[in-house]
């Protein structure tokens, strides 16, 4: 393991379409080993070659970096940062877009980059405030944590899914929608698949759910490149989502019963490809922290660091260019004393694409 | 790249052999006492303690199985909440409860649903815990510290201390009100019969020559009697019998030697200094209070909570109170975080330990909270120390829990990134009872 005894921060680099080499003591490969001796070139906002020797014109600028250099976390759904994700005005509500809901005075925003948190999914709920299911919730967006006003957050991707659902909800309507499991099946077949399928050729499904019903049910009607929120006790029901891309609410303390912890021991047995989402909590820590614990509870650190990045970008639908040290990847990177799963890891610097947006000693003077 | 099988295979080699075997291990680094590392260390395990711990593999003792990466002391959480399931479920505890008796019986099936808890916290790498009464009322009783047996049950094991809650540390609003002062009546009362119980003794003498006396009158009382009724045989005038007539002796009371309840026990040990008291306490003025008590009565005592210790660290420091916090919670100001608040009372010198705060959820993530103790800033052997040997010697488990020692119990971690905060790479749990976890 490579230990920082150095602090020699992320280069200051204001952006544009300037090179730079990084070559840190270490970087992060995709499935979370550590690679030593690798460079990095970034062009602008990208990441251009990764390797032993990279490619780059002469007189390209290379900065030796002290730690462990990782891509920035992706939280796979959330709600925090963001003003009325519920809709409230139908129970079918596709023109809705996250992305206009976007509280860039947030200080969960600030939260994020102090714990390497560069993506941020936002997606609209499925629970409105007016009906209990939004069965077509609307438009999700990627957002980055930083980079934008102020270095406030700033929208990567404002249309990125779209959110639909079927919920066996308690709740009974207000507003004469559906209510139950049953009352949003019939609502898909008789009018949301009629009245939206074309707006759901061109953005991928993102479906929450919370029963085998409903996943069997909603199969039907979603493209391939769809992804899931499981909620509810996944324990007794997730086993038919096995072979699907699935996100979960981030354990935290307040949910960790035995049953939990041994579900998600058993969905990694079962192979799940899963990712974390801080979804409704506004403790920025609890995302790697999700992935500290999935790492003890299977065993696997390789799997628990697809959580936070390489799964959670492909929730996102941005697979290969979040969450990833590759080409073509933007250049969203952590610094980090040491592996990023090492809970006394500390963060070093934060560069969102291709800039420094966050050194934790200027924090701390500040 | 990490060759994280071979040490998977040799320990679930390790897993199967018989228990009673002694078993030697080799690894690349083992954390012994007082922040120092062996490398390479040979550990002798048998009957579920360490026999040998030493730089060189001692003889006689067989080839060893390689373990690569390292060794350190499981964990002890000085506050738990693996209470038994009936426990859990009963109402209002009243102030005689000890924790201790009402224990399940360690056989398999006893309290599966604790069972299942305790299996958890022990893969989290819990070895040792404490489990408190509750926070229902200023008194709480008689909690315990425990040890787990093979059947994932807690056994009783080391110190039982006595519990009590003030106002900033209860969640009951009767409790909340006038804590302070109940719990300062309670001490005032257990003074005034531990000074009873001290006058006894010098009661008894007291008594014991007045029944001396009392014997002395009586005897002449007796033979007054004697002369009188022996007179009047012999034809004295009655009259003149009748005013010789003594009058008996009043016999002296005997002291009675008051009859103490459980509590009132427990009370007494706690003056006396035989009974740790651990003060369930977060805010300024509760701590305040406690190191009055413990000035005006020589308490033996423990803080746990303590979110506003650090505030008095340097007199808890000269009083020589360990302070036992939670990882649980976030605090939105960073000044007050548990970081800054651990590096308080740290520098002051006070023993800390870092617990779950009686919460399952925190156990789990004990060790992972711990870690980012490191990360922002306190040193690692600290941090190390707050879950492991600060804790045990709070428990009274000193010799057998939170350190890597020669008779301590075979309870240790085996991690193979690099330390035990580090879980890039696989962390598993050696129990005493029975080998590794995985």
């Amino acid at each position: 393991m490579i230990l920082s005894l150095l602090i020699l921060l992320l280069p200051q680099v204001a952006g544009g379409e300037e090179s730079f080499i990084l070559r840190p003591d270490a970087l992060l490969a995709a499935d979370g080993s550590l690679l030593v001796g690798h460079g990095l070139l970034v062009q602008g906002d990208r990441i251009v070659a990764v390797g032993e020797t990279v490619p780059a014109p002469p007189g390209t600028p290379e900065h030796r970096l002290v730690g462990v250099l990782a891509p920035g976390f992706v939280d796979a759904f959330s709600s925090r940062g963001a003003r009325g994700l519920d809709e409230a005005s139908s129970f079918i509500s596709p023109n809705f877009r996250a992305a206009d809901a976007l509280n860039e005075a947030a200080k969960i925003w600030q939260h994020r980059l102090e714990q390497g948190i560069t993506s941020v999914h936002l997606v609209p709920s499925a629970r409105g405030a007016g009906d209990p299911h939004n069965l077509v919730a609307g438009l999700s967006a990627v957002v980055s944590s930083a980079g934008g006003r102020d270095n406030g957050p700033t929208l990567f991707m404002d249309r990125a899914r779209l959110t639909v659902s079927a919920l066996e909800g308690p709740a009974p309507s207000r507003e004469g929608g559906p209510g139950t499991l049953a009352g949003d099946l019939r609502a898909w077949n008789e009018t949301v698949r009629p009245a939206l399928a074309e707006v759901l050729i061109p953005y991928p499904p993102l479906a929450w759910v919370d029963t085998v019903g409903a996943v069997r049910a909603l199969r039907a009607h979603l493209s391939e490149a769809r992804a899931w929120i499981a909620l509810g006790d996944v324990g007794s029901w997730g086993g038919v989502l096995s072979d699907e891309l699935v996100a979960f609410s981030a354990p935290s303390a307040g949910s960790l019963s035995p049953r939990t912890l041994a579900t998600f021991g058993r969905l990694h047995q079962a192979g799940f490809a899963l990712a974390f989402g801080s979804h409704e909590t506004s403790n920025a820590r609890s995302l790697r922290e999700s992935a500290q614990l999935y790492s003890r509870l299977t065993g696997d650190p390789n799997a628990a660091w697809a959580t936070i990045t390489t799964n959670a970008a492909a929730v996102c639908g941005l697979s290969g260019k979040l969450g990833v040290l590759a080409a073509e990847a933007r250049a969203d990177m952590v610094l980090w004393s040491s592996h990023p799963l090492d809970s006394s890891a500390k963060l070093l610097a934060v560069m969102i694409g291709g800039r420094t947006v966050f050194t934790a000693d200027s924090h701390q003077d500040s | 790249m990490r060759l994280f099988l071979i040490p998977l295979l040799v320990a679930g080699l390790a897993s199967i052999l018989p228990a009673q075997q002694p078993i030697l291990y080799r690894v690349d680094v083992a954390w012994t006492p007082e922040g120092e590392r062996l490398a390479p260390a040979f550990l002798l395990v048998a009957e579920g303690k360490i026999r040998s711990i030493s730089s060189r593999a001692p003889r006689m003792a067989g080839k060893p199985i390689r373990l690569e990466g390292g060794i350190a002391p499981a964990l002890v959480d000085a506050w738990s909440g693996l209470l038994p399931t009936d426990f859990l479920a009963s109402g209002p505890r009243s102030s005689n409860t000890e924790v201790a008796q009402g224990l399940p019986t360690s056989v398999a099936g006893a309290d599966q649903n604790l069972s299942s808890r305790v299996a958890w916290a022990r893969r989290g790498g819990i070895a040792a815990a404490y489990l408190p009464v509750g926070a229902g009322a200023n008194l709480g009783g008689l909690g315990t510290a425990v040890t787990f047996a093979e059947v994932d049950l807690p056994v009783a094991s080391g110190r039982p201390s006595l519990e009590l809650h003030l106002g900033s540390a209860t969640t009951s609003g009767a409790s909340m009100q006038g804590a302070s002062a109940s719990i300062g009546k309670l001490l005032q009362g257990a003074d005034a019969l531990r000074t009873k119980i001290e006058e006894y003794p010098e009661k008894v003498e007291d008594f014991e020559e007045k029944l001396k006396e009392y014997q002395e009158k009586l005897d002449k009382a007796r033979e007054a009697k004697e002369k009188a009724e022996k007179e009047k045989e012999e034809g004295n005038t009655e009259e003149e019998g009748d005013k010789k007539k003594a009058k008996l002796p009043k016999a002296p009371k005997p002291p009675t030697l008051p009859r103490l309840n459980p509590t009132e026990t427990w009370f007494q040990e706690a003056l006396a200094g035989t009974r740790q008291v651990r003060f369930h306490a977060e805010s300024v003025a509760d701590v305040d209070r406690i190191l009055e008590w413990v000035d005006e009565y020589g308490l033996d005592v423990v803080l746990v909570g303590g979110r506003e210790a650090d505030l008095r660290a340097d007199a808890l420091a000269e009083a020589d109170i360990a302070v036992i916090l939670a990882v649980q919670g976030i605090s939105s100001r960073p000044d007050r975080s548990l970081a800054e608040r651990f590096a308080r009372l740290h520098e002051a010198e006070v023993q800390v330990a870092l617990s779950s705060g009686g919460s399952d959820d925190s156990a789990q993530l004990l060790l992972l909270r711990a870690g980012d103790l490191i990360a922002q800033g306190l040193e690692q052997e600290a941090v190390w120390a707050a879950l492991t040997s600060v804790p045990a010697a709070i428990l009274g488990l000193k010799a057998s829990h939170g350190q890597l020692a020669v008779g301590a119990s075979a309870d240790f971690l085996h991690f193979s990134g690099a330390s035990p905060f580090d879980v890039s790479a696989p962390l598993r749990v050696h129990h005493s009872a029975d080998g590794f976890d995985r």
